[in-house]
């Protein structure tokens, strides 16, 4: 079977990660006819806007896409791209595994973390106005079908990756009805999970105990910003944005992502690590049901990194990104 | 010996007893001498007059200007409202300083960690106002003031020069959060105007999360808005290995409470003993110290506690031992005897 999916090459050092990206599944004998479309600075010189309408109809043609980092031009109005295509796609589950990665030291080993951050609600949506001078209001706004989704979502997740537990991460003990709101969307579906573990404890509670021994989690689901804050502090646990993998998806598409900045210090030299954009590509293929491929890549990506003869600067290496992207593809031909 | 000062000091049961009875002789064996004023609060206070923070407490803490405060358990019942909160309230407290050190003794997989941490207290989605605009949709409004963001801020740089520190972190979400945590962020930079002397930086609070787990060196004192601050400060604790080395204290106008931020809960070890560990209470004790400028004191009964944690005997039940409150205290007392001595 071939697949036809969006590619978004992104700024800064996106079409180098994305293209050893692409070379990596290319690899794996899954074939993939990519429709790159223009967004970001890119798109901006070209059509005045960082996201172009084609980018959005090429991606609910296509159902999938693959997206290097974008920068938010900052001062010109824009509201983030990120943003505004989770928002126009209803990309509401934000997806971030964090696993510890084998010859990448960290003060922590053996993290098997998944972070389902809901993506629409809360005070994301730039709801904010001023009623009287040095006084701001923000609305946050938690609706019940956004809590349900989110949490059928991922307890699905739970269940069809073969998880044990879920923790809802909440302040229900504050925000007594908003959060309480989501409280109740997790604990009345518990009962439709039967064999999956649930529990629930609030958020400083578990950003704590995540710092003393994450082992004591598996999954865990929350609302939009305790989301953003644990999805960044987990990937701290491993060894930064530059090596975990992230995607945004809704009932119908799905984005897979670089989470990591456009590093433009460092753009067009070719020394950029794809690790992260790699990972990315291994939940790419594990959401089209491509398990085979998925495992190869994920298998040979680890393998290189834990051997740790070929590294890209960052990690302290001097490997280039062809190099390095060459040795996971030696790897995955490997096991093939 | 002379009389340092006038400290009001909570219990509110058996154990905050136990706790302050602890700190109390610790203090005393270090040569300091505090006259102690205690006041009833929470279920001790809820079994005299069925309130558990009476206005009686309340006024007796603002007349000594200092307290020292177990985290008080909410009693179960009749609608009682946390009396930690209603303390806050009535003082006007504004701002939380949560000190975060590591202590050789307490196993974390960070070491030498040392960092303040000031949060606002007031504000933000943490003030409560919610309401349902129609069934299934919820509306929490996060409120920012100029005059809060403003206080908070002034005060964190007032506390890093009172402390002897170099830098301070503000942490905001400005990136989405434009106009409130906008604010926050521009308050910052212009009170750092006012303040050269201090190192000012900004960082966005995901990123803060993340880099206080994997570089927590990089950070000195740190001044975030209340969820924030409430997530950082737990970080913190995270990275010290346990909230009972995280001190927090409570800043009003005229008033500083020195407070636990971990409850011990009823503890009690295989002979039925309260074997709290005294560190809850300890701990704050020894900010209250520095807050004194009792530096030297300070750290002798930190050496003394870490000496103790070290030595794994007569430890109670948090620190994997089964003595008592007291005779982990006396243990304590012991160390600091034998050093002052040598």
């Amino acid at each position: 079977m071939s697949y036809e999916f969006t590619l978004i090459a992104g700024d800064g050092i996106g079409p180098e990660v994305t293209n050893a990206t692409i070379r990596v599944l290319e690899a794996t004998g899954v074939e993939i006819k990519w429709i790159p479309v223009a967004t970001g600075a890119a798109a901006v010189a070209e059509f005045g806007t960082p996201l172009p309408d084609e980018t959005l109809r090429t991606i609910e043609k296509t159902r999938v896409a693959l997206k290097g980092p974008i920068t938010t031009p900052v001062g010109h109005g824009f509201t983030s791209v990120n943003v505004a295509i989770r928002q126009a796609l209803d990309l509401y589950v934000s997806l971030r595994p964090v696993r510890s990665i084998p010859g990448i030291k960290t003060r922590h080993e053996d993290v098997d973390l998944v972070v389902f951050r809901e993506n629409t609600e809360g005070l994301y949506s730039g709801r904010e106005h001023s009623p009287v001078p040095g006084v701001v209001e923000t609305l946050r706004v938690i609706s019940e079908r956004a809590c349900s989704r989110i949490c059928k979502w991922a307890n699905d997740f739970v269940r069809n990756e073969g998880r044990s537990k879920l923790t809802l991460v909440h302040k229900a003990s504050i925000m007594k009805l908003s959060d309480g709101l989501f409280l109740d969307a997790f604990t009345a579906l518990s009962d439709d999970y039967p064999f999956v573990e649930h529990e629930a404890r609030l958020v400083d509670d578990v950003v704590r105990e995540l710092v003393i021994d994450p082992s004591q989690f598996d999954c865990m689901v929350m609302e939009n910003l305790y989301g953003d804050v644990l999805s960044d502090l987990c990937a701290g646990l491993v060894g930064g944005l530059g090596v975990v993998p992230g995607a945004n998806i809704g009932d119908r598409f799905a984005v897979f992502e670089a989470v990591h900045g456009s590093a433009p210090d460092i753009a067009g030299r070719g020394i950029a690590n794809p690790t992260a954009l790699i990972q990315s590509s291994v939940l790419l293929l594990r959401h089209i049901g491509e398990r085979k491929a998925a495992d190869s890549v994920e298998q040979a990506l680890f393998s290189v990194l834990s051997e740790g003869k070929i590294r890209t600067g960052d990690l302290g290496g001097s490997a280039d990104t062809r190099v390095f992207t060459d040795a996971v593809i030696e790897q995955i031909n490997r096991i093939r | 010996m002379s009389h340092l000062a006038t400290v009001a000091v909570l219990q509110g049961g058996p154990t905050s007893d136990a706790l302050s009875d602890a700190v109390q002789q610790v203090i005393a064996a270090a040569g300091l001498n505090i006259q102690w004023r205690t006041l009833p609060a929470g279920v001790r206070a809820v079994e005299q007059s069925g309130d558990p923070m009476p206005p009686e407490t309340i006024d007796a803490i603002r007349s000594v200007g200092l307290c020292l405060k177990p985290l008080l358990r909410t009693p179960v019942g009749k609608g009682y409202t946390s009396p930690n909160v209603t303390l806050r309230q009535k003082l006007g407290v504004f701002a939380g300083v949560r000190a975060i050190r590591s202590l050789n003794g307490i196993t974390s997989r960070y070491q030498n960690v040392d960092l303040v941490l000031v949060r606002e207290l007031t504000e933000g989605t943490y003030a409560g106002i919610e309401h349902t605009i129609i069934p299934g949709v919820v509306e929490t409004i996060k409120v920012m003031t100029q005059g809060k963001a403003e206080q908070v801020i002034r005060f964190a740089f007032d506390e890093a020069r009172r402390r002897g520190r170099r830098t301070v972190t503000v942490v905001h979400k400005a990136n989405i959060m434009k106009m409130s945590d906008g604010l926050f962020r521009n308050i910052g930079r212009q009170i750092a105007l006012d303040n050269k002397d201090i190192e000012h930086r900004d960082i966005i609070a995901d990123n803060a999360a993340m880099q206080m787990v994997a570089r927590p060196e990089q950070f000195d004192v740190l001044v975030a808005g209340n969820l924030f601050g409430d997530i950082l400060g737990d970080i913190g604790a995270g990275l010290v290995g346990s909230s009972l080395l995280v001190t927090s204290v409570n800043a009003a106008d005229s008033v500083k409470v020195f407070e636990a931020t971990q409850h011990v809960g009823r503890t009690r070890n295989p002979a039925g003993e309260i074997s709290a560990s005294p560190l809850a209470l300890l701990m704050p004790a020894l900010d209250l110290l520095e807050h004194l400028e009792e530096h030297e004191a300070a750290q002798r009964i930190r050496q003394a506690a870490s000496d103790v944690l070290c030595a794994k005997a007569r430890l109670t039940v948090a620190h994997g031992g089964i003595s008592s409150t007291s005779e982990m205290t006396a243990a304590i007392i012991d160390r600091l005897n034998a050093s002052s001595s040598a």
